[in-house]
């Protein structure tokens, strides 16, 4: 009697539709994962790479970033800003960044003191090859090449040297003619052949010498082509008449 | 033994929700215990020759889950806004059910397992992790409770 009671009893307990339906969806697959959870993990792992990547590459002081770590160096050393270079460092304690040093300067020549201001020294007139700085040479009956043209009064300015003429040959001095000689006299030019003791007397009227003047001229006398040259002294009774045979210039190369 | 997992809920659901009703007293926390049980049982899949084999690990893992249930300080804490909210059991038997609930939950596990599963108090000892004797002892106190609850001529028998 009483068994059946309690029987009665626990047959009514039942557990409820709604819990059998979900009872027998236990063994479907189970839902997937909400987005945010599928997304968590790789989220969190871009995050800590993101995370590290900023820890190494920090700016240096000098405002330079610096390299990824490698596998030598750790991030840290690598990061480790470098002293800053004071005043006292000399340039061997910085090798990374060489910086002008004044020794060249120092061992470079002293500046001449006529060059002081000017910047580079200026080349003397012998090392360019100019003449125009050179000083005037002396009259000499020897320096016939800077003689004027003929007629006696031309210039009395040499030749300047043309540096692009530099392979042109040098001409030769010629030899001086002993065996004639010449003398200026009262306005007349008179050449004698001291072999012969013939005389030619050439009248300078129309072109007198003036005192300064110099020049040199081709003259054809006693059967041979001669340069006569001439130059005045101070005064136009200080003349001084030289004779040189004529090169031949049919033989230069 | 290779039973269809809906074969198994419809089978054993009826007989461990009474279990855990018999624990808990209360439906919403029976039909929770009851989806964990089968949670469990899909998760490790337990592989036995024999059906009672099966049905005794069933009645075991739902009574190691209403201890624990029971065990609970949130349960205690919020059994009886639980209990208000809950839905009523249909019950054509109020007087015995009153009764029932003044035994403790393990004695009332103790009855049903013995008056309703018709289970020896071996089986129901290994079932509630305790001792034949034990089972004995608390079987005849929960009876003598009834019979005084419910009137003299209850002998539990």
């Amino acid at each position: 009697m009483a068994n059946e009671r309690l029987c009665a009893y626990y047959e009514a307990q039942r557990p409820s539709e709604a819990c059998m339906v979900r009872l027998c969806n236990l063994e479907q697959k189970p839902r997937p994962k909400p987005l945010i959870l599928r997304l968590a993990l790789p989220i969190a792992a871009a995050c800590l790479l993101i995370l590290v990547l900023v820890t190494q590459i920090r700016p240096t002081p000098e405002g330079v970033t610096a390299p990824l770590a490698t596998s030598t160096p750790t991030a840290r050393e690598t990061l480790k800003p470098e002293p800053t270079p004071s005043a006292a460092d000399t340039p061997t304690q910085s090798p990374q960044i060489p910086v002008a040093t004044s020794v060249p300067i120092r061992e470079s020549p002293a500046i001449p003191p006529e060059s002081e201001g000017g910047g580079r020294p200026k080349p003397s007139p012998s090392d360019m090859n100019m003449g125009s700085d050179k000083p005037k040479p002396e009259p000499s009956p020897t320096d016939w090449w800077w003689l004027g043209g003929m007629g006696g009064s031309g210039s009395s300015e040499p030749p300047s040297s043309d540096p692009g003429k530099e392979d042109l040959p040098t001409p030769q001095m010629p030899e001086e003619v002993t065996d004639i000689t010449a003398v200026y006299e009262n306005g007349d030019l008179i050449f004698t052949d001291l072999n012969t003791g013939e005389t030619v007397i050439i009248d300078m009227e129309d072109e007198p010498l003036e005192p300064g003047d110099s020049g040199a001229a081709g003259i054809h006398i006693f059967g041979r082509d001669l340069i006569v040259a001439v130059v005045v002294g101070e005064t136009a009774a200080d003349v001084a008449v030289s004779l040189y045979e004529l090169p031949n210039l049919e033989a230069e190369p | 033994m290779d039973l269809e997992f809906q074969t198994i809920v419809e089978r054993y659901s009826a007989s461990l929700y009474r279990l855990a009703y018999s624990f808990l007293g209360s439906r919403q926390d029976a039909e929770d215990v009851l989806q964990e049980v089968f949670l469990k049982f899909l998760r490790k899949r337990p592989d036995y020759a024999e059906e009672f084999q099966l049905r005794a690990w069933l009645r075991t893992v739902t009574a190691n889950q209403c201890r624990d249930i029971l065990r609970s300080p949130w349960r205690r804490r919020t059994l009886p806004l639980e209990a208000a909210a809950s839905e009523p059991e249909p019950n054509p038997d109020p007087d015995l059910e009153a009764a029932l609930n003044q035994l403790k939950p393990k004695d009332r596990a103790i009855v049903y397992l013995f008056y309703y599963e018709q289970c020896s108090s071996a089986e129901i000892a290994q079932t509630l992790h305790m001792t034949d004797a034990a089972v004995r002892s608390r079987l005849t106190r929960a009876r003598q409770t009834l019979k005084t609850l419910l009137g003299g001529d209850e002998d539990g028998e």
